[in-house]
């Protein structure tokens, strides 16, 4: 994983961002999502300065229409954003799963004791 | 590019926001508070802003203006309901997500509530916003009738308050004296006597059955050996609990309050904790201890500030406290902690008077009655743990500065 792709793994896993389970490296075969939130449908792909030529534009307009034929939403965030504002790029996150999915209850998370 | 992220906004997280600005920090700042309003005093609420002696400008702990021009993310009418303490992450209410670099806790206390029967009937009010400030001001006027439950600082200052706006006052309080968790026998005797001469009547060892309503309203007061007190406003002043629940849950140690070290930090290096949601060491005793007091919010303030610029902590402080009743200034240095006698010093009569409770020949804390110099004084000599002579600290003749042994 790329440092931005980390940062919001860190996160994501466990089940910690209200409750919604994410899965990272998801193959959507001939796809493989960055973060996919089943319950949501939401492909989480972040996207570094190699998107910004008009060549990739358009892989990634044909790519997210693919999945969007499969009922799969894709939500872009900028590498620039993640790691200079990674609460910004999990509000995006949360507001598109709350939206998405709002029946999945958020778990009672477990009780981390002393330090990490 | 470091960013604090500072929950609550009362006197503690506004001042840290100022002191981090003040200290240099120049990454972004976010100061989240529960209340619509931006950062206020509290003391004043049961004091001048009831008497309406202050209004809401003179309350504001800045300007409105500094905020925008310090650059500090204002997010009121807001609460955070968890921390990601891995991913460094706060959760605001709203869905906001808040990534932090260092966080401070600054949730406060609330009022302790009793559960009572008719406790939920209107016109039963506690104190701690200025919401509640304004419902209790709305409810007082010359003539109405006011119970206050718990004769401890809250209490005693809204019945000076209540008194001087011409409202009849009752204050029922549990234990067998007035202010007994936060003060010594002396200080209730005399505050008593004070209140009675001001036209309070107090009813000690007893403890509210229930409190009785009318259309809604709360009509009466029922005490437990059954005699009841017809009011048109109760308040309830028993005492504050810590807001550590996000602490908590987060996994960060409790006790009483979120414990902190002499920096103001948790167990966990990037989280602080500052103000009264706090049980903090008190290097001048060799204990740990909750205070409920502006003075030491802010010394946490300046510690956490102080810490997360990398300057040097300030110097361990002797905690003062204040309070203010009818023409009395109240001024406390220092915790009464294994104290085995008391000086005082001057007439309790003369309302002019001080109170040093010793541990030996040493002052561990003083509470002085419109006496600044002996607070001053025995401040002093209380951090600097000198010993002095009680003859001569017994004396008001002899200067303050004279009375080390």
């Amino acid at each position: 994983l790329s440092p931005p792709e980390l940062a919001l793994w860190a996160a994501l896993k466990g089940r910690k961002l209200d409750g919604y389970a994410f899965r990272r490296q998801h193959a959507v075969e001939p796809y493989i999502l960055d973060f996919y939130c089943e319950a949501a449908r939401l492909a989480v792909e972040v996207d570094g300065a190699g998107h910004a030529t008009p060549d990739a534009s358009r892989h990634d307009e044909r790519r997210d229409a693919f999945l969007k034929e499969r009922g799969i939403d894709t939500l872009r965030l900028s590498a620039s954003l993640v790691l200079e504002d990674r609460g910004a790029a999990l509000t995006r996150i949360l507001d598109e799963v709350r939206t998405r999915a709002p029946s999945v209850a958020p778990r009672q998370l477990p009780r981390l004791r002393g330090s990490i | 590019l470091n960013r604090v992220v500072i929950l609550g906004a009362g006197h503690a997280g506004g001042s840290a926001a100022a002191f981090l600005r003040q200290y240099g920090h120049s990454g972004p700042i976010v100061l989240v508070g529960e209340e619509p309003l931006l950062p206020y005093q509290r003391p004043p609420l049961s004091k001048a802003w009831l008497k309406a002696e202050a209004g809401e400008e003179e309350l504001q702990l800045r300007p409105p203006s500094f905020y925008a021009e310090n650059d500090i993310a204002l997010r009121l009418g807001l609460v955070a309901t968890r921390i990601d303490r891995v991913a460094k992450l706060a959760f605001l209410a709203d869905g906001e997500v808040l990534n932090y670099d260092a966080l401070i806790i600054a949730t406060g206390a609330r009022a302790r509530r009793l559960s009572l029967p008719g406790g939920a009937l209107a016109r039963t009010l506690e104190l701690r916003t200025a919401a509640d400030a304004e419902m209790l001001k709305a409810g007082i006027a010359p003539g109405k009738r006011l119970v206050i439950v718990g004769g401890g600082y809250v209490g005693l200052e809204v019945a000076a308050s209540a008194r001087a706006l011409g409202a009849e006052v009752l204050v029922v309080e549990r234990e067998p004296r007035i202010l007994a968790r936060v003060a010594g026998p002396i200080l209730s005797d005399f505050f008593s006597a004070y209140h009675h001469k001001h036209g309070v009547r107090f009813v000690l060892n007893a403890s509210v059955a229930a409190l009785e309503g009318e259309g809604g309203q709360v009509s009466a007061v029922r005490l437990d050996d059954g005699r009841t007190a017809p009011c048109d406003l109760v308040l309830i002043g028993v005492g504050a609990l810590p807001n550590q629940e996000l602490a908590q849950d987060a996994g960060l140690h409790c006790d009483g309050g979120i414990v902190v070290d002499e920096e103001a930090r948790t167990a966990d290096p990037a989280i602080f904790a500052i103000g009264d949601v706090t049980r903090r060491p008190l290097p001048l005793y060799g204990r740990s201890f909750r205070l409920e007091s502006v003075p030491s919010a802010l010394e946490q303030a300046k510690q956490a500030a102080a810490a997360i610029t990398g300057h040097k902590p300030p110097p361990p402080e002797v905690p003062w406290f204040w309070s203010d009743q009818y023409d009395l200034k109240l001024q406390i240095a220092g915790v009464p902690f294994d104290v085995d006698d008391l000086v005082v010093r001057g007439e309790p009569s003369s309302a002019r008077f001080a109170v040093f409770h010793m541990k030996g020949d040493v002052i561990q804390a003083v509470e002085a009655i419109n006496s600044p110099a002996e607070f001053m004084g025995g401040k002093l000599l209380i951090g600097a743990k000198r010993p002095v002579s009680r003859e001569r600290l017994a004396d008001p003749a002899v200067s303050m500065k004279e009375v080390g042994n």
